[in-house]
């Protein structure tokens, strides 16, 4: 965890030092409060970087390491449970991308529930049914909106 | 009085009293599963007030977020587990009345006091707002600035498990607001030519990522279920005579509801202090009145009424910085500034002058929705309980799809999708290093703020702004509230410890 915490630290260090650089090309009103605010990150990531390399300078971060990953998954199986939720997360995205929201949430749902879910038959289509009805609904009768259609159209 | 008046007439409309209803009922369905929490259901509240005209808006946010909290009550009575974080305090009576066959007495004793709590919080913002008024006009652009820095220092640093950490987290936000038109030279910056990012990242999509994909990505990696089953979830022999019984206990102490309500008010009016402060003050309080201290922990009534009075009035106090300065008292109150930019309503100085009648409005409609949540939540507490044992990887699934579809009533595009997925994975990263979500959506909506009242600034006063007396305190109090911490840390007394430490090892 504390690798992953470095790395995120480089990450914020990296985001203010490219804010600095991509900021240089705008005008001085338009990049004065960017580079301001991505010079804070670099120096305050600067500090924790630092600190956790250096033994000494850890009372400026003040940071108590079970608190600090209290939210984090704690074993390997929670971590590949957090990766089969970012991947359904891509999987909605990507469907809606190709075949449009109502389609695409609609088969999101049924996959969900019969993979992740595991639920019966039964359940698994009156659920697709009632998610297509209630997505189609919102859209299309209550709201009147535009809908995406995906590329596949 | 024309604007109390006007705030008053709102609520003739049949519109905004359903949508007041629907946002209570979405709030206790909400409410009752563990984990979910406030953040989650105002993110996922967020699209739907798009499609709604200002006043329905503002019912049905608020009254799913006055609802939210006598939902999270539910379960911390019924299943020892807690709805929101901060309902942990009604845990420790709640849930052994209930084990005792009580828990429709401690239903009702909650319900009754989270509503006149609720009461005490909106009156508070009633009288308040009307004071604030003649503070406001010795706030000009240098002071909302300050105070604006203040904001995002106090979240930010209270809400991440280091200073650090929270001040990048708030930083992060800040540079992610700037993405967009620049609103003083209008060149599009940090688009990467993107002409959808050319009107900035959605404050829906942001939030909807952060707050309700994450949540679902931390629930799914915990497993199977919610509340554990098995737990004991006994409503004893006649419900309704068990619910009346604690109504008529909330009465009779009527002075802890007093007090609770009091002290939850001006805590919430504390920017940064959470919901647990304000409770464990309210429990304390009362077991130090108690005769018979030593029986709270083990299912005195006393200890459900106080910390559930605390809990819902903090929510009118924590109104009152925000509608005054656009400061929010709590990570709640962030995405309130956010919901109040959707609608059109600019939170700070003008909500207390041309706008008086939207802070009356909020006040009303938080009394009212708490009560209506008393009154709708107590008979449907035990159906709604029942969604605590859902299993995760149905829940998980249908509010993500919901939060995409929410998502997209924004605008209508493929952009705010990949925000709210990014935003969603971006969350669930930081937060699993200690990073604070609030502390970013808090320096998202304040960033245009900081940065069109220091441009005003510089340009009515020049760099001698930072000079005025009260931009003076509020600066020195920010700095004060990064910098305490490290005091603490290199006080004289820490050091020498550290060194006998060091010595002896």
């Amino acid at each position: 965890m504390k690798r992953a915490d470095t790395f995120t630290s480089l990450a914020f260090l990296a985001v203010g030092l490219i804010t600095i650089y991509v900021a240089a090309g705008y005008p001085p009103e338009a990049r004065l409060i960017p580079v301001v605010v991505a010079a804070a990150i670099v120096v305050v990531s600067a500090i924790q970087l630092a600190a956790s390399v250096v033994h000494a300078l850890r009372p400026l971060v003040s940071e108590d390491p079970l608190v600090a990953f209290a939210d984090a998954p704690s074993d390997r199986r929670q971590w590949t449970r957090a990766g089969v939720a970012a991947l359904s997360v891509v999987g909605l995205f990507g469907l809606v991308y190709f075949v449009g929201i109502v389609i695409g949430i609609t088969v999101y749902l049924l996959v969900a529930f019969w993979v992740l879910a595991r639920q019966r038959t039964l359940v698994i289509i009156a659920a697709t049914i009632v998610a297509f009805i209630l997505t189609y609904g919102m859209f299309v009768g209550l709201m009147e909106l535009p809908l995406l259609g995906g590329i596949l159209r | 009085m024309d604007q109390l008046a006007t705030a008053l007439g709102h609520f003739a409309s049949l519109e905004v009293i359903l949508m007041m209803l629907t946002g209570v009922i979405a709030g206790l369905a909400i409410g009752v599963v563990p984990g979910l929490g406030g953040l989650a259901t105002l993110a996922l509240m967020l699209p739907f007030a798009y499609s709604l005209d200002t006043f329905p808006a503002l019912g049905l946010i608020l009254g799913a977020y006055s609802a939210l909290y006598f939902g999270g009550s539910i379960s911390a009575i019924l299943f020892n587990t807690p709805g929101t974080g901060e309902q942990v305090i009604t845990t420790f009576d709640g849930y052994p009345m209930t084990k005792r066959g009580e828990g429709p007495r401690a239903l009702g004793a909650s319900a009754t006091a989270s509503a006149i709590g609720g009461l005490i919080g909106a009156a508070l913002l009633l009288v308040a707002a009307p004071l604030f008024k003649t503070i406001i006009v010795y706030i000009r652009p240098p002071e909302m600035f300050a105070l604006a820095l203040l904001g995002v220092a106090t979240i930010g640093v209270v809400g991440a498990s280091s200073i650090t950490k929270g001040l990048l987290s708030g930083l992060l936000g800040l540079l992610l607001s700037f993405v967009g038109y620049d609103p003083i030279t209008a060149v599009p910056r940090f688009t990467g030519g993107a002409i959808t990012l050319f009107d900035g990242i959605s404050v829906t999509g942001l939030t909807l990522g952060l707050f309700a994909v994450s949540e679902m990505m931390f629930l799914m990696s915990r497993g199977q279920s919610i509340a554990e089953r098995g737990g004991q979830t006994a409503m004893g022999v006649s419900v309704a005579r068990g619910m009346l019984q604690g109504i008529g206990d909330a009465l009779r102490n009527f002075r802890t509801i007093l007090e609770g309500g009091f002290i939850g008010a001006f805590v919430g009016m504390l920017p940064g202090m959470g919901g647990t402060v304000a409770m464990i003050f309210s429990y304390a309080r009362a077991r130090q009145r108690s005769t018979d201290p030593a029986s709270f922990g083990t299912g005195n009534v006393v200890g459900v009424i106080a910390p559930e009075a605390a809990n819902n009035a903090k929510e009118g106090g924590s109104f009152v910085p925000t509608v005054a300065f656009g400061i929010p008292g709590s990570s709640g109150m962030a995405i309130f500034i956010g919901i109040f930019l959707i609608l059109g309503i600019e939170p700070g100085p003008t909500m207390l002058t041309t706008n008086l009648h939207v802070t009356y409005f909020v006040a009303i409609a938080i009394a009212a929705t708490s009560v209506i949540a008393s009154i709708v939540g107590l008979p449907l507490a035990t159906i709604f309980a029942r969604a605590a044992y859902m299993s995760v990887m149905v829940l998980g699934p249908v509010l993500i799809a919901i939060s995409f579809a929410g998502a997209y009533l924004d605008t209508q595009n493929m952009t705010i999708l990949a925000v709210v997925a990014l935003s969603g994975f971006l969350g669930f990263w930081l937060r699993s290093m200690g990073y604070s979500c609030a502390g970013i959506i808090l320096g998202f909506v304040m960033g245009p703020l900081v940065e069109r009242y220091l441009s005003l600034s510089l340009q009515a006063y020049g760099s001698d702004f930072v000079f005025r007396p009260i931009v003076i305190v509020v600066l020195l109090a920010t700095l004060w509230i990064v910098l305490e911490p490290y005091r603490r840390s290199w006080s004289l007394k820490t050091i020498l410890m550290r060194a006998i430490e060091r010595w002896r090892a």
